[in-house]
């Protein structure tokens, strides 16, 4: 995404009015972060491509449903982008799909999947994340990107389930230097 | 309630995750408008996940923009139509055009619907019995394309393969430009740390004195190096035997015969290089003693280890 000249408020009320104006400015500050968001969590394009299309269908429903005073657009945004790519995920059409898939095309998700090589575009991802530690990474990613309830990462991950949130808490504070100290090198 | 330990148990990071339950939800919305300390954080967290989530970004193919604005002007003209209802009920070339379906029908189904007409079109052909030249070409055409397209699919394959590895390169060779970077800037911290040092040192206003080992531990020594300039000082060396669990060494100065204290030994500084201490503007003399972990207001003079006169 690039630099938000416009600021959230000032968003708000441009896609509330509903013209090409406010439309174009969304997609064009926030399509590639959304995009990256559903990618993420189903890897097989043709899926991504749906879930984006209906984020964005969301977000312009939605918009009046925006409560500044609970997060950021930013965060709202996101959140959306998340629930329509892990409610498609758990939903039936994606077992269907998944089954449907020729082996060609199974082979190559499987790859995007497991693979360490990553996209051209998630190299810069590696880099910072590189800085996270293993485990911290693995447990947001499983929370954020895997939509796993606290319940289900901790199993998955093997910690006590009272950890889960203070573990997330600290991986967050990780992040946090990270990207300062990043803005310092910049 | 306690907003600190609130925070650093997690809720907020809770909160954004969907990982609450209704309740907690609920009280995280009412603590982020009574609090601001609360609502300062949540703010930086957000940002910390917007950062992450930025990392991840991914153009979308061209089209998409056109696309889903396409779609958008169509929701509005039929007021709250539901997706499912717009794939039902549009006219079929529409739906394929512009909602591409995320279950493709199996393809078995496809192939059974397909080859059945084909072969019935077939039968025709041979009933009417054509020209034969016509099909001997078939075979070649049909052979030459096959062999094409296993070609091109071979090609196709290895060119994949040959990217993936290039990248593959690429992403190992940034990892290793990038930890050589950061082993330079730590190079980097050390080498000033060590001219800094040795610029202290060249200071023609040093001082360095030896405190000999008193009856308690005669074989221990010590130096200082004092800056009566600056004021600094320093434990350069530390000959003296481990202390024992709950106590630590420390320094004074003695000062018109008044002890003044300046801070306890780091004996693990010692080892790799030098421990700095409290400054002390005048003294005629330095004495190490043994005190309780912390220090004590006044030394033990039973416990003194090392003293030197300047």
């Amino acid at each position: 995404m690039q630099k938000v000249t416009l600021a959230e408020e000032e968003l708000v009320a441009l896609l509330k009015q509903g013209g090409r104006e406010g439309y174009d400015y969304l997609y064009k500050h926030y399509s590639a972060t959304l995009y990256g968001i559903v990618l993420r969590i189903l890897p097989h394009e043709d899926q991504a491509r749906d879930a984006l299309q209906d984020t964005f269908i969301k977000i312009w429903k939605n918009i009046s449903q925006y409560d500044a005073t609970k997060g950021r657009l930013y965060t709202w945004m996101a959140n959306v982008a998340r629930n329509v790519a892990i409610d498609t995920l758990r939903s039936k059409a994606h077992q269907n799909f998944q089954k449907n898939q020729n082996i060609e095309d199974s082979v190559h998700t499987l790859d995007t999947l497991n693979s360490n090589q990553p996209k051209v575009e998630l190299i810069g991802v590696r880099d910072l994340v590189k800085e996270l530690k293993k485990d911290q990474r693995e447990l947001i990613n499983l929370v954020y990107f895997g939509g796993y309830t606290q319940e289900e990462a901790a199993k998955e991950i093997g910690i006590p389930l009272g950890t889960v949130k203070t573990r997330i808490r600290a991986a967050m504070l990780t992040l946090r230097n990270i990207f300062t100290q990043k803005e310092q090198y910049n | 309630m306690n907003i600190t330990n609130y925070i650093s148990s997690g809720y907020i990071e809770g909160y954004l995750f969907g990982m609450l339950t209704p309740d907690e939800v609920l009280q995280f919305d009412t603590l982020l408008k009574q609090s601001p300390v609360l609502k300062a954080e949540y703010e930086r967290v957000q940002q910390s996940l917007q950062g992450y989530v930025e990392a991840h970004a991914v153009v979308p193919p061209a089209n998409m923009q056109e696309q889903i604005w396409a779609k958008l002007q169509k929701q509005e003209q039929k007021p709250q139509p539901l997706v499912e209802e717009v794939v039902e009920k549009a006219p079929e070339k529409v739906v394929e055009k512009e909602f591409v379906k995320p279950v493709p029908p199996p393809p078995a189904v496809k192939q059974e619907q397909k080859s059945a007409p084909l072969k019935i079109h077939k039968l025709e052909d041979t009933d009417s019995a054509k020209p034969v030249r016509r099909f001997r070409l078939a075979p070649w055409f049909a052979a030459a394309s096959f062999i094409g397209m296993m070609a091109a699919s071979y090609l196709a394959n290895d060119y994949y393969n040959n990217w993936q590895q290039a990248e593959g390169k690429i992403t190992a060779y940034q990892s290793e430009k990038n930890k050589l970077a950061s082993e330079m800037e730590a190079q980097k911290a050390s080498m000033k740390t060590l001219a800094d040092e040795n610029e202290w040192f060249r200071k023609p206003s040093l001082k360095f004195i030896k405190l000999e080992g008193k009856a308690i531990s005669p074989k221990s020594d010590v130096i200082i190096c004092w800056d009566r300039e600056g004021k600094d000082v320093m434990v350069t060396y530390a000959n003296m035997p481990k202390p024992p669990e709950g106590k630590q060494y420390q320094l004074w100065a003695i000062q018109d015969g008044k002890p003044i204290d300046l801070g306890m030994i780091d004996m693990n500084a010692t080892k790799k290089g030098v421990a700095h201490m409290k400054s002390v503007a005048k003294a005629q003399a330095f004495a190490i003693t043994l005190e309780k972990v912390g220090g004590s207001a006044s030394p033990t003079l039973e416990q003194m280890y090392v003293f030197g006169n300047i």
